[in-house]
């Protein structure tokens, strides 16, 4: 049987049915201790576990039973971050989570087609968290266990998605993998081994789902720095999954994939054997919902309407009506109604490392704060005009012309202490007008989902950061259309979208731009 | 799941760092099996020592009758042999980071850092050596002792703490005198944190004696192994590839 998970602002009305069993379901799994497998804060914990936070929050009490340690071992902190198996691996994730709350909701006395929501903010008529889950109790009084405390937003009682923070662009990518060498970093994000968070954000984890992550968990402003309440569950990697709206956020990821797949017979999924039966150094294992430890692999996740999956979405039509980077691209080239285009238009493979060459750097590590920063990259004369030279076929209007090179700007191992920190990044802004003046100047939203525990350096996540990678390529474009070529600098702005100070010491090591040659 | 993990390094590698090893590797062994293994380096049961009172006259003995040359080569050999497949993640790094260029000066910059520093190392690591085995008179037993020194290391929090650091990626400025600078840093660095991981199993590696050569072989594929792992909190813990369930 294929079960559908719906649009969570389509379900009728507030409380739906949907809601209402969900809210009673994570009640008894609530309950459930610890050590259970098929408890909440087990499932929780398998995205992440972090003895502090957990204490401080209240999910953890110092001396509370706690699994096995081959339990810990296999089970806890496993979530895949800057990777390819992002996707793969919270899809397992969510189906496992789900069956373990539909037999919650049966055993509640439920519909046994209950199914997870999806909560799509890309819908103008839901933009905010599902009201069900901003109420302290439900509509029959009871509490409801779909809010939580540690849920601050803007800080200020608003959690609205605004259409400026989120964009579908990652829909239009047509590789999945990306590389981490300073070009695109993928759909789907670069090849890695097991990676539990650190490294280059692929596309799709970037935008959306890291900027929700931290708009919707925010910070709490009021909290004195070191009380480790100050953040919301879902603004940190090894809390979030304990927020219920976790699982309709990446109802929605999960969905957009789909989305990706659907709409384009180029966008294809890697076919790697290390994608597919990785991977190797540690296996993705999830509960069944009588508790079982069930190993997994991409190949699994491929087809969601297939055991052990078995579900369907119910709107994965394409929002962009086609539109792709590339088809993009042209048509701000205006090229696209002129010759046959030899090399623009294939697409054959599910991507991967490409040729990418660094084009210049700033000079040091910087600080972001509130407010604007900025800095200055310098470019190399000689491999800028390498950039220039690869518009020549365009240029002459050759009959075979070949794709110029794309550009991206690089926030290498950014470093820090605030996970909900969000930003807007601008490039060359005229001289003393304010960005937001310039919406063709911006080249992306940076979030922060994760930075803290990648600043470790005796964890596994390694201490290097978090990479960013922005493609700049509309703006060389740009420059190229107004007869103008790309120069020896560029000026990176970077505007604080929510609370952000000085002791968060939030640091980019280095900015920097590469080009990607087709 | 050892074997997965060593192939997909590997095959990770950059081609020039594997035919750098594969050089390195068959130098030594050239050395080892056809040209005559320096005494220094093989055993040295053969060389009655006992009319010699204190080590100090012991270790000058060794010192004069030993080639020099041979002891540059070797030591470089096996520096080539068994550290390029550990740099490929910092050869990669500094290749993609670096200005197109800058490449081969950034990349020739690091590897002269890095060879000073284990060269250094080297002298403290073989002259340490040279005195314990001369102390204790007993090569087998002597390499007993370092064998089980270089398995407590591995186990230790301090090896877990350099190798945390042999994984960090330092800031590398694009231009100027500050490009070459932080090549040479990231060098050094690397050299320093690599050193510290891994001088236990050098030391336990000269005195090998005959099994000099194998010993080197599986040394450098554990290390290459180890090396994959992601970094944890230092503590007295088992190397992350040997944890059992990670095998199911």
């Amino acid at each position: 049987m294929t079960f559908e998970r719906k649009d969570v602002s389509k379900l009728g009305s507030d409380w739906s049915d949907t809601l209402v069993w969900y809210a009673k379901a994570v009640g008894k799994l609530q309950e459930r201790p610890l050590a259970s497998r098929t408890s909440w804060r087990f499932l929780a914990a398998m995205h992440g576990f972090n003895e502090v936070l957990w204490s401080a929050h209240g999910y953890y009490s110092s001396g509370e039973a706690l699994p096995s340690d081959s339990d810990r071992a296999r089970f806890w902190d496993q979530c895949q971050h800057q990777s390819w198996y992002f996707l793969p691996w919270h899809r397992g994730y969510l189906a496992s989570f789900e069956a373990i709350v539909r037999s919650a909701v049966v055993e509640l006395g439920g519909p046994a087609d209950w199914a997870l929501p999806y909560w799509n903010y890309f819908d103008p008529d839901s933009r905010s968290v599902p009201p069900a889950f901003l109420q302290k109790t439900m509509p029959d009084g009871s509490p409801n266990h779909l809010f939580v405390e540690a849920r601050y937003g803007d800080g200020h009682g608003i959690f609205i998605i605004e259409p400026e923070d989120v964009s579908l662009n990652a829909l239009k990518d047509h590789a999945f993998i990306g590389g981490d060498s300073g070009g695109n970093s993928g759909f789907g994000g670069p090849d890695t081994k097991f990676n539990h968070g650190r490294g280059v954000n692929g596309h799709l984890e970037s935008d959306p789902h890291n900027t929700v992550h931290g708009l919707v968990g925010g910070l709490e402003d009021e909290r004195h720095p070191d009380d480790r309440t100050t953040y919301g569950l879902m603004s940190i990697p090894a809390t979030a999954a304990l927020d219920p709206i976790f699982w309709l956020h990446h109802a929605n990821i999960d969905r957009l994939w789909e989305v990706w797949r659907k709409r384009d017979p180029q966008n294809l999924d890697p076919t790697d054997p290390s994608w597919l039966m990785g991977p190797a150094d540690r296996k993705f294992i999830v509960p069944d919902p009588d508790g079982e430890g069930i190993t997994f692999t991409a190949t699994q996740m491929l087809d969601t309407k297939a055991a052990p999956l078995n579900y369907t979405y119910q709107d994965t039509s394409d929002p962009l009506a086609g539109s792709t980077r590339k088809k993009v691209r042209l048509t701000g080239l205006r090229l696209l109604s002129d010759a046959p285009m030899v090399n623009f238009l294939e697409n054959k493979s599910a991507g991967g490392q490409v040729a990418t060459e660094l084009l210049g750097a700033n000079a040091s590590t910087i600080k972001l704060a509130g407010g604007v920063s900025h800095t200055r990259v310098t470019l190399d004369a000689a491999s800028a005009d390498k950039v220039n030279n690869s518009f020549e076929s365009v240029r002459l209007l050759s009959t075979t012309p070949k794709e110029p090179d794309r550009v991206f700007l690089n926030l290498e191992n950014i470093r820090g202490k605030n996970d909900a920190a969000v930003f807007y990044v601008y490039v060359n802004v005229p001289n003393g007008d304010d960005p937001k003046d310039h919406p063709e100047n911006k080249v992306g939203v940076l979030s922060l989902f994760g930075v803290s525990d990648a600043s470790k350096t005796d964890s596994a996540h390694g201490g290097a950061g978090i990479t960013q990678v922005f493609e700049i390529t509309s703006i060389v474009d740009n420059l190229q259309l107004d007869e103008s070529q790309l120069s020896d600098t560029l000026q990176v702005q970077f505007v604080a979208r929510n609370t952000v100070k000085p002791e968060h010491d939030i640091t980019v090591e280095r900015v920097s731009v590469f080009r990607e040659s087709l | 799941m050892l074997f997965a993990i060593l192939r997909a390094a590997l095959l990770s590698c950059p081609r020039p760092l594997l035919l750098i090893s594969l050089a390195g590797w068959l130098g030594l062994a050239a050395l080892q099996f056809g040209l005559g293994l320096p005494e220094y380096c093989g055993s040295l049961a053969n060389i009655d020592l006992a009319y010699l009172a204190n080590i100090g006259d012991r270790l000058i003995f060794v010192w004069h009758t030993s080639s020099k040359p041979a002891m540059m080569a070797n030591w470089l050999l096996m520096l080539f042999a068994m550290m390029s497949p550990l740099l490929a993640q910092e050869v990669s790094y500094l290749w993609q980071r670096s200005l197109a260029r800058r490449r081969p000066r950034a990349l020739l910059l690091f590897a002269i850092a890095y060879l000073l520093i284990w060269s250094l190392a080297g002298a403290f690591i073989m002259l340490a050596s040279l005195v314990l085995r001369l102390a204790t008179g007993d090569m087998r037993w002597c390499f007993a002792m370092l064998l089980a020194l270089a398995l407590l290391w591995q186990i230790s929090p301090a090896k877990q703490y350099c190798l945390n650091r042999c994984h960090s990626r330092p800031r590398l400025a694009a231009f100027g005198w500050q490009a070459e600078r932080d090549s040479l840093r990231y060098g050094l660095q690397a050299a320093f944190w690599c050193g510290g991981t891994c001088w236990a199993w050098m030391l336990a590696a000269t005195a090998a004696g005959l099994a000099h050569f194998p010993f080197m072989l599986i040394t450098s594929a554990w290390l290459l192994i180890d090396r994959q792992a992601p970094g944890r909190v230092p503590a007295w813990q088992l190397p992350y590839s040997l944890r059992w369930y990670r095998a199911t």
